[in-house]
């Protein structure tokens, strides 16, 4: 079935049993994988995918067909993600514009404490990706909804910034904001096993 | 010769870092510009391709953030989400037939 097509739109503002049937068999599991990927369980992915489809039930005769209706479907849930982790006060630390700052100095070079270390010792560990999705947890809904779009689903920039309704310059910040976190959480985290033994 | 390579690029970065006046280290591309156009991606114009790559030369700093962020990357696509279990297949195909009766008016 052609989504982008004006007569399914028609057909789903109408509640055609087809059309519905169509749309929620096709994109139903890719929700609930989009959601997990987030860092949410299976119950609560569940939960926020059904809201997702009554969102979009509701709001539906007044989608206009501008984007496709997956982008507008997975913008609805990314925003049921980020309503949840506020409420649930999720993320536990901030890489706030004042830590990024500590990094440089006045002329915006590395501070000496700060300076990236060689990667050798990341592509040695078998335990990198669980590191990974544990620091992945860490980061503010924005960031890691950007990094888990843009480099797990490998998702085109023009529809990431669709589904997060940013620019792309906003994009860029919150992309280069996440890989920084990452990357300096990463180092303390192999720094502090070294010296654990 | 990698070594080498490395001890170079700390000596002329220090060098660099020591003895340019403030007046051009200033109008000089910064590691945390550097560190900005290489994690967002974006286009820079073909002035800016050409400090970034002299600053990529002499700074050993920018050369092991881009190596950690393309480790981070490469590694980033293999994050998967865990599998359904039997029991949470049937409970999710259960659950999408729920919903299309809820959300469509007729069969």
């Amino acid at each position: 079935m052609n989504y982008s097509s004006p007569e399914f739109l028609k057909l789903l503002k109408e509640r055609d049993h087809q059309a519905v049937s169509s749309l929620i068999n096709d994109y139903h599991e890719a929700l609930i994988k989009g959601a997990l990927k987030q860092g949410i369980g299976v119950d609560q992915a569940e939960e926020v995918v059904q809201a997702t489809w009554t969102t979009l039930f509701e709001k539906v005769d007044n989608f206009e067909g501008r984007s496709h209706i997956r982008t507008y479907l997975f913008g609805i849930m990314y925003n049921k993600i980020k309503e949840l982790w506020r409420s649930n006060k999720k993320y536990t630390h901030n890489f706030e514009d004042e830590q990024m700052d500590q990094l440089f100095d006045e002329f915006g070079g590395f501070m000496p404490n700060t300076s990236p270390i060689d990667p050798s010792i990341w592509t040695e560990s078998q335990q990198f990706i669980s590191i990974l999705e544990e620091e992945l947890d860490t980061l503010p809904p924005n960031q890691r909804m950007a990094f888990v779009l843009k480099e797990v689903e490998r998702q085109p920039t023009e529809e990431i910034c669709k589904i997060l309704d940013v620019s792309s310059t906003n994009l860029g910040v919150l992309i280069y904001r996440a890989k920084n976190a990452l990357r300096v959480k990463i180092e303390k985290r192999y720094k502090q096993e070294g010296t654990d033994g | 010769m990698d070594k080498l390579i490395k001890a170079i690029r700390h000596f002329l970065h220090e060098e660099v870092s020591i003895l340019a006046p403030k007046w051009l280290k200033r109008r000089m591309i910064s590691c945390q510009q550097v560190t900005e156009i290489l994690s967002s991606e974006r286009h820079v114009s073909s002035f800016k391709k050409v400090q970034l790559h002299m600053h990529m030369m002499i700074c050993q700093c920018c050369t092991n953030y881009k190596a950690q962020l393309k480790f981070i990357n490469q590694k980033a696509k293999n994050i998967q989400p865990p599998k359904f279990s039997a029991e949470q297949q049937v409970k999710i195909d259960n659950s999408k037939e729920d919903l299309i009766n809820k959300f469509s008016n007729n069969k």
